[in-house]
């Protein structure tokens, strides 16, 4: 009886704790589902881990994959080596390389490991790592998508590809021409003012709305990280993106209002100036988006809402001076290489 | 004599070092200097993505604010410019740092000073983005023979770049930034533009010029494109063109006394150089780079830009290099009172000629604009591709 009882219980809690899964970003889902693999020694000290294999058994891109390795090697989870990938190691152990394929190894069925979406979609398969070599791109020039390439190149159908691109649309990564073509870029300075124009009537907006109806997630968390980050330089360039997220995604995650959260989403594609600036010539430890975020997550952690809302619209217009500088700099830069969908209209 | 180190210090910068400041420097400094001259869209990569690659760098001053963002520029003490007050000093009593103020665009002096919170400004700070070495003022050029089609009484103007009187005998530059600022100085001048801020155009305003740069294109206004100074002169002199778009230098080059340097009505299009140091440098070589820059501001090098054509600055240090007649005459605009020649031994002024435009204070506050990395210059070159293959 008692069994029976804590067989049901746990069934609740771990429905209940799938449900919550789900409201969490891909990468997080990731690292949750890694981070006890670990714990349970499924995957053992040595392991090599790379990409492509834990993407695919997790159903999702590699984009997500990689922020999660990034942030469990933060933790001390898994380490760099000189191969190619992590590897399960403590600070401080030095195993010897342990090259098993990752399907062999004894990994629960992926209903239950991959806590989280009962099903992954296919388009969400592709989507980050889509939308992330097209945001590399925009910056050098007008292109057009070509459908049939994303399909051969994915291995997918037309109606994902169509599925994928209409997504990105609603994020204002692409639009249609006259023509009805898929196209993106350039992304012009002016573009860039209106963004920041619009980020901040949205996110005060938000912000306000939130705090007042009491849906503000819990800072300690977020601040905890920005200050991990701050003291430990070298891990700014795999953090920087989630420290965004936090303050202009997950911070506005429960508001009510569902138009005002989906257009502050299509209003973000600004912040691809910083991160391609990032990748390019790396993150400082003086970063002042450091500090900037800082000033907001302290007034909101001691509920100083108008003080924190003061800061948010200094900060955007800070960082919005800094995108102008840094959208020139990368004028300036050689071109990436184009993936075969993409195709230079000028 | 100090022993010469075996690492020179590297210097980067656009073309015109000649045989003799290439000996020159070294000696007078007791080290090697590595000179590696680069065209002027290849020192903006270099000063932008490749620190690692130069101690000091003379670049224009539009690209120290890219290589400021990029954290590839380390700031100067001005503390350790000796001639630092000097730099400031324009001719006799005026300030250089006044001056610069004049124009659209980003000026020299926006960009110069590093203020409290990092950010580049106007406001006079103890530390710099760059030493300013050379500046000058460029408008358009075109043979004597054309002063017969003028109208009585008619005035130099950027407009004749647009002007269909010299329909097929006009070239311009193939420099998307430069010659696209000269073309919004000419469709205004002709009154087919107007804009809000002809320093840092907008997005319509750069599809209404490229459109209307294409139909002129189509109409065969343009018989050529240069893409250097040498180019620009043999246009000229050829006789294919008769009007042009053409940097200092390419006058004399010509070697034709019948070449005219426009002084336009709306002003000119000005421009400046000057010395950064690389965010890499340290430790011995970043006291040779300053001793470097100390160098360049001692005269002579001032002297010798003064004889290529170029305004110097630290004009004090100079009096020992240039006699009171070529002072006079480069930077004061009084007639001269001897031939001047030019650094190639070239004579560029008989007795009683005046350099064109005048003295440097009132060229200065001529200018019309600065070179500039407008805020939309990523849409601007891909404009103008479509424009040069139209």
């Amino acid at each position: 009886m008692d069994t029976k009882n804590d067989d049901q219980n746990r069934l609740a809690r771990r429905a209940e704790s799938s449900k919550q899964q789900a409201q969490l970003p891909l990468y997080s889902q990731v690292v949750n589902g890694l981070e006890e693999l670990i714990a349970d020694d499924v995957l053992p000290r040595g392991l090599v881990l790379i990409e492509g294999p834990i993407a695919s058994y997790y159903g999702v891109s590699r984009v997500p994959v990689r922020q999660a390795l990034a942030l469990l090697a933060e933790r001390g989870l898994v380490r760099t080596f000189r191969g190619r990938g992590y590897l399960v190691a403590r600070p401080g152990e030095d195993p010897a390389p342990l090259r098993i394929p990752f399907r062999s190894l004894d990994l629960p069925s992926r209903t239950q490991s991959s806590p989280g979406r009962g099903r992954v979609y296919e388009w969400q398969r592709v989507h980050d790592e889509i939308a992330d070599e097209i945001s590399e791109c925009l910056l050098f020039g007008t292109y057009q998508i070509r459908e049939s390439s994303l399909c051969t190149r994915f291995d997918i159908s037309r109606t994902v590809v169509r599925e994928v691109l209409s997504r990105l649309a609603v994020r204002g990564l692409i639009e249609k021409d006259d023509r009805s073509h898929w196209i993106c870029g350039p992304f012009t300075a002016k573009a860039n003012l209106e963004q920041y124009q619009m980020r901040t009537i949205l996110e005060l907006a938000a912000l306000k709305d939130c705090s007042e109806s009491g849906l503000l997630p819990d800072v300690g968390p977020m601040l905890a990280r920005l200050d991990e980050t701050i003291s430990r330089p070298a891990s700014l360039l795999p953090m920087i993106g989630r420290l965004e997220n936090d303050l202009h995604g997950l911070m506005f995650d429960r508001c009510k209002n569902e138009r005002l959260k989906a257009s502050i989403v299509q209003n973000q594609l600004s912040l691809h100036v910083h991160r391609m600036f990032y990748r390019h010539f790396g993150p400082d430890a003086s970063e002042p988006m450091l500090r900037e975020h800082r000033r907001i997550l302290v007034a909101l952690y001691s509920s100083r809402v108008q003080e924190a809302l003061a800061a948010l619209e200094a900060h955007l217009a800070a960082a919005w001076k800094r995108s102008q500088a840094r959208l020139k700099v990368l004028a300036v830069i050689k071109e990436p290489n184009l993936p075969d969908f993409l195709e230079r209209m000028h | 004599l100090r022993a010469k180190s075996s690492t020179p210090l590297r210097v980067v910068r656009t073309p015109g070092t000649t045989a003799e400041y290439r000996r020159r420097a070294p000696d007078d400094l007791g080290f090697g200097v590595k000179f590696q001259e680069l065209d002027g869209l290849e020192v903006q990569r270099r000063a932008v993505t490749s620190p690692a690659s130069f101690d000091v760098i003379e670049h224009w001053s539009l690209t120290t604010e890219l290589a400021w963002t990029a954290s590839a520029i380390q700031p100067i003490d001005v503390g350790r410019i000796a001639n630092w007050s000097d730099v400031l000093t324009l001719e006799n009593s005026s300030n250089l740092m006044d001056e610069l103020k004049v124009g659209k665009g980003v000026s020299p002096r926006e960009i110069l000073f590093i203020q409290p919170d990092g950010e580049l400004g106007a406001t006079v700070s103890p530390q710099v983005s760059m030493v300013p070495t050379t500046y000058q003022f460029d408008s358009f050029g075109y043979h004597s023979s054309l002063r017969q089609t003028l109208f009585p009484g008619e005035i130099e103007s950027w407009g004749w770049l647009l002007d269909d009187r010299w329909r097929g005998l006009t070239a311009i530059t193939a420099h998307a930034p430069i010659a696209i600022a000269e073309m919004a100085l000419a469709s205004q001048a002709r009154g087919l533009m107007t804009f809000e801020d002809i320093g840092n155009l907008q997005i319509h305003e750069i599809d209404q010029l490229i459109a209307l740069l294409i139909d002129y294109k189509h109409r065969g206004h343009f018989r050529a494109f240069w893409e250097t100074s040498s180019q620009s002169a043999a246009l000229l002199r050829s006789g294919d063109v008769v009007i042009e778009s053409m940097w200092p230098g390419a006058a004399t080059e010509t070697g034709a006394s019948d070449i005219v340097t426009a002084v336009p009505a709306e002003g000119t299009r000005a421009w400046l150089i000057g010395l950064s140091i690389s965010s890499r440098c340290t430790g011995e070589q970043l006291e040779r780079a300053y001793s470097y820059i100390n160098w360049s501001l001692s005269g002579w090098s001032g002297a010798h830009a003064t004889r290529y054509g170029l305004y110097a600055t630290a004009p004090g240090a100079m009096s020992k290099y240039l006699t009171e007649d070529e002072w006079d005459f480069w930077y004061c605009g009084k007639p001269a009172r001897s031939e001047i020649f030019d650094l190639a031994g070239r004579k560029v002024a008989s007795q009683g000629d005046v350099r064109v435009g005048g003295s440097c204070v009132r060229r200065m506050r001529e200018v019309a604009v600065w070179n500039t990395f407008m805020n939309e210059y990523n849409y601007l070159i891909r404009r103008w591709r479509d424009f040069m293959t139209a």
